[in-house]
């Protein structure tokens, strides 16, 4: 990677800082760019990735975000709004890739006020047209305040991520609200969400094998676990994809607690089942879930981290044949992989959104036995 | 290959695909291909978690060799890799089995059967085998015979208890030994069942020419007779023929590149948009650009191509070698390592385009490209105007280039070639898969878009086999006719014909 030394511009004393002024930066910067190596240097442009900052980024949280701008070639404009007069940093970072280098653009916007408001304006107007804008929400959720709010008008796609989410239930409940207020029209997407992905691919992969399919019709309870209150809503996102997927529902009935967990009342096709979150298992995140036919069936299902915690192991159970397992590596994707996953997808991802649904009822039911 | 209306969990999961429990069956296990390709892809699927629980291996070869010992052959290559998982590793290693024999030998089959079987029951692999015939193409034909013997063909080509074969290029050696071979193998398979595979269509950049063209709208309105002047595919290698002499000598280069590989680059360029994205409806877009291939009148084989054979020369600042002083090459040798040909595909869009196809061994350097050369602006306005190039690089550093002309800034109208440039490292920052994963993968998918059909290769030969003919009927007399390390032999340039027209220097 190579990265052109910062350049910085401060608001006037009337406190204005033009966009203008940071664009001729950037030309500078392009100009003396294309002087000292013309042909090895690419200024890509693939989207406006709008990075909103609530809390003082440190190093390591600025090095994630130049990464990310790097992956996805384009625009990366991070606002982080703070007491002081409007400040800008602009730099073009570049990585080895082929023959050429592919430059992107990095303007880091600061100060204005600490509500952030200057700093959208100026934000809003150095967006490259006719390119697509995705908003990542960097932090807590402050789904109801001005910011976010102005921003959503200008995002074709917002990034959240619920693992910093300090409580879950009140923002998942707000997050409901703004998708029905856009109605399909602007995309969202949890980074948690896109974390459990391989733990969906390996059970479906599990799935393909006959004899585990054909053990649905038997099985009556389930068991996910996890390790680390910030990954909740990804056990919940689990189960409302499997419920969405394999037409489970919830049923009346009391929610059971118990110092391991939650037991939640289902039904699936008239059948009552249980889906159980435990918090258990080794290392952090999601770290396994379980099928258990009725004690008569003959077949069972896992799926687990292993102690080691960097491998998992599906195991497939049939009576009168030795157990099958299959250990792959645990996908542990990295920043720049979750964001790269979700805005490599160009629609709603519908399966998201089904299951988001499920997952909100989930949360409800859990919150209204509190 | 599983959908969703059998696994409702796979929806919206847009990451591997992933094929129903099976096995593999290797035949010429202990050779290279198996060693260098096939196990390292298998591993690779594996740690990408594109291979289904269950998944396993049988290699067959005549060297004794027990289950463990073939598979320290994968522990061994991915030895040195400190990214691999002991664990993950081990655990793939178990579904891992040799099966020593005789390719003759019916016995061997019977206990072949049995194996599979066993492994069915351990493994959960349903029946489902696909074969692959990774030995000297002469044993192809036993292998399908004795596998149809033993019972060990379905005739299901989907679904629960599949089986499949896979066939490596060549595919014969011209048309009446490709049909011979195709009829064998179809007595026994049905076409939906057989993968003859080139491992050219496994590229990335080779599948990404069907989305150039049929996922964009720009292209499609000058793709054709009026706006393009010709089309050049160039397949070089700097490397002769190092231990291949004697596969060499027999082949030659048309047989061994231009017959496969650049007929089907040709294809993909010059296809119609097919129906849709689907084996069946790809190919026979393909198969119809074969048959509109002009065939090689007797005028033609004296002046549409040109052949060559490389003399001593120096690649890399490195002295090397001429074709005829190659281990195992006859020092008269007449087999061509150089050929460049001129096609043309009497149909409505391509009517007298020129598609100039060359390859050759020992040339400066290793480099597959298609150049997609645009006919000059019909009235020149700027003296230095230059027509514009599209040129789709295959390997290595996969991408495309649009050259095109722009004004040099100053008061005078000046123009200068400009380069617009898409790289896959660059754009995408992901390593490309190898050929062979993807190509695998697809078998056990039983998807078989990548693959050659029996028409195709047939119709490929027909047009080929007048040039073999022609050239083993006539003797090169001026071989060898360049120096290694050149760009082939200066006859190539007269080929282009016409002053405008040039070779690209990929």
């Amino acid at each position: 990677m190579t990265t052109i030394p910062l350049m910085e511009l401060d608001a006037d004393p009337t406190g204005t800082l033009s966009h203008e002024a940071i664009e001729s930066m950037l030309h500078a910067i392009w100009d003396d760019l294309n002087k000292s190596n013309p042909t090895s240097r690419t200024r890509v442009r693939t989207l406006n990735l709008l990075i909103y900052v609530p809390e003082t980024p440190s190093d390591e949280v600025r090095n994630e975000i130049a990464r990310v701008a790097l992956a996805h070639p384009g625009r990366t404009i991070t606002i982080h709004p703070e007491a002081g007069p409007a400040h800008a940093e602009v730099t073009v970072a570049c990585r080895v890739g082929g023959s050429a280098e592919a430059c992107s653009e990095q303007i880091m916007l600061r100060g204005g006020d600490s509500d952030g408001e200057a700093l959208l304006s100026l934000a809003l107007a150095l967006l490259h047209p006719g390119l697509p804008v995705a908003l990542w929400w960097y932090g807590p959720p402050a789904f109801a305040r001005r910011p976010f709010v102005t921003l959503l008008d200008a995002a074709d796609h917002v990034l959240v991520d619920s693992r910093t989410w300090p409580e879950p239930y009140a923002p998942l409940r707000q997050l409901a609200e703004i998708r029905k207020h856009y109605m399909g029209n602007l995309r969202f997407s949890d980074l948690q969400w896109v974390a459990i992905t391989p733990w969906r691919q390996q059970i479906a992969q599990a799935f393909d094998a006959q004899m585990v399919h054909e053990i649905m019709p038997a099985v009556n309870a389930v068991v996910i676990r996890y390790n680390g209150p910030q990954y909740v809503v990804g056990a919940w996102l689990l189960a409302g994809w499997l419920m969405s997927s394999l037409g489970w529902q919830l049923a009346d009935g009391p929610v059971l607690r118990d110092q391991t967990g939650v037991t939640i009342p289902l039904q699936a096709a008239g059948r009552p089942m249980t889906l159980a979150l435990r918090t258990q298992g080794p290392g952090d995140g999601i770290t396994g879930l379980s099928l258990h036919p009725a004690a008569s069936a003959a077949t069972s299902f896992s799926c687990e981290l292993l102690p080691d915690g960097v491998n998992v192991i599906a195991r497939m159970e049939v009576a009168g044949s030795a157990p099958l397992e299959r250990v792959t590596p645990r996908l542990r994707l990295p920043m720049t992989m979750l964001i790269g996953e979700e805005l490599a997808l160009g629609n709603n991802d519908p399966i998201y959104t089904r299951t988001l649904d499920l997952t909100i009822a989930l949360a409800e039911k859990l919150r209204g036995s509190l | 290959m599983t959908d969703t209306a059998a696994n409702p969990l796979r929806a919206g999961l847009r990451l591997e695909r992933t094929p129903t429990p099976s096995v593999l069956v290797i035949f010429g296990a202990s050779g290279d291909l198996t060693k260098r390709k096939l196990l390292p892809a298998l591993w690779a699927l594996c740690e990408d978690r594109s291979l289904p629980p269950g998944f396993s291996v049988v290699g067959i070869a005549r060297t004794p060799m027990s289950h463990e010992q073939f598979r320290q052959q994968l522990r061994d290559t991915t030895a040195a890799d400190k990214t691999v998982d002991p664990s993950v590793l081990d655990n793939f290693l178990q579904g891992l089995y040799y099966h020593s024999g005789s390719i003759d030998d019916p016995n061997m089959y019977i206990s072949l059967k049995a194996l599979l079987e066993q492994i069915d029951k351990e493994r959960g692999t349903e029946g489902n085998r696909a074969f692959y015939c990774s030995t000297s193409p002469s044993f192809f034909p036993k292998i399908v015979e004795q596998l149809g013997r033993a019972g060990l063909v379905t005739p299901n080509a989907t679904g629960s208890g599949w089986t499949r074969i896979v066939v490596e290029k060549p595919f014969g050696r011209d048309l009446a030994s490709a049909k011979e071979l195709n009829q064998t193998v179809l007595k026994v398979f049905d076409e939906k069942q057989v993968y003859r595979i080139d491992h050219y269509l496994g590229k990335e950049t080779v599948q990404n020419l069907l989305v150039l063209r049929f996922a964009n709208t720009i292209w499609e309105t000058n793709w054709n007779r009026q706006y393009i002047d010709n089309v050049q595919i160039t397949v070089a290698e700097s490397l002769g023929v190092e231990q291949r002499g004697p596969y060499y000598e027999e082949a030659g280069l048309v047989r061994d590149m231009i017959a496969n590989h650049m007929l089907q680059l040709l294809t993909l360029v010059a296809m119609e948009p097919p129906v849709a994205f689907d084996a069946d409806a790809v190919r026979d877009e393909k198969v119809k650009v074969l048959r509109a291939v002009r065939p090689f009148s007797d005028g033609r084989l004296k002046t549409d191509m040109v052949r060559g054979q490389y003399a001593p020369g120096f690649i890399d600042a490195g002295k090397v070698a001429g074709y005829r002083q190659e281990a195992k090459v006859s020092p008269t040798s007449n087999t061509e390592s150089y050929a460049a040909v001129k096609f043309f595909i009497d149909n409505w869009r391509w009517e007298d385009v020129p598609f100039f196809l060359r390859s050759g061994k020992r040339l400066p350097k290793r480099v597959s490209e298609i150049a997609i050369q645009f006919k000059p602006v019909p009235h020149r306005l700027f003296q230095d105007s230059t027509a514009d190039v599209l040129a789709i690089r295959i390997q290595p550093d996969e991408g495309m280039t649009l050259q095109f002309d722009a004004k040099v800034p100053g008061q005078s109208m000046r123009e200068r070639p400009v380069l617009m440039d898409f790289r896959y490292g660059t754009s995408f920052d992901v390593a490309p898969a190898d050929a062979y994963e993807r190509l695998l993968l697809d078998v056990l998918l039983g998807d078989s878009t990548l693959f050659a059909r029996r028409d195709e290769v047939e119709a490929a030969w027909t047009i080929i086999d007048p040039i073999l003919r022609y050239w083993n009927s006539t003797p090169a007399q001026e071989f060898p006719n360049y120096d290694a390390g050149t760009w082939g032999p200066d006859a190539a340039d007269d080929l282009l014909g016409g002053q405008h027209r040039r070779w690209r220097r990929p």
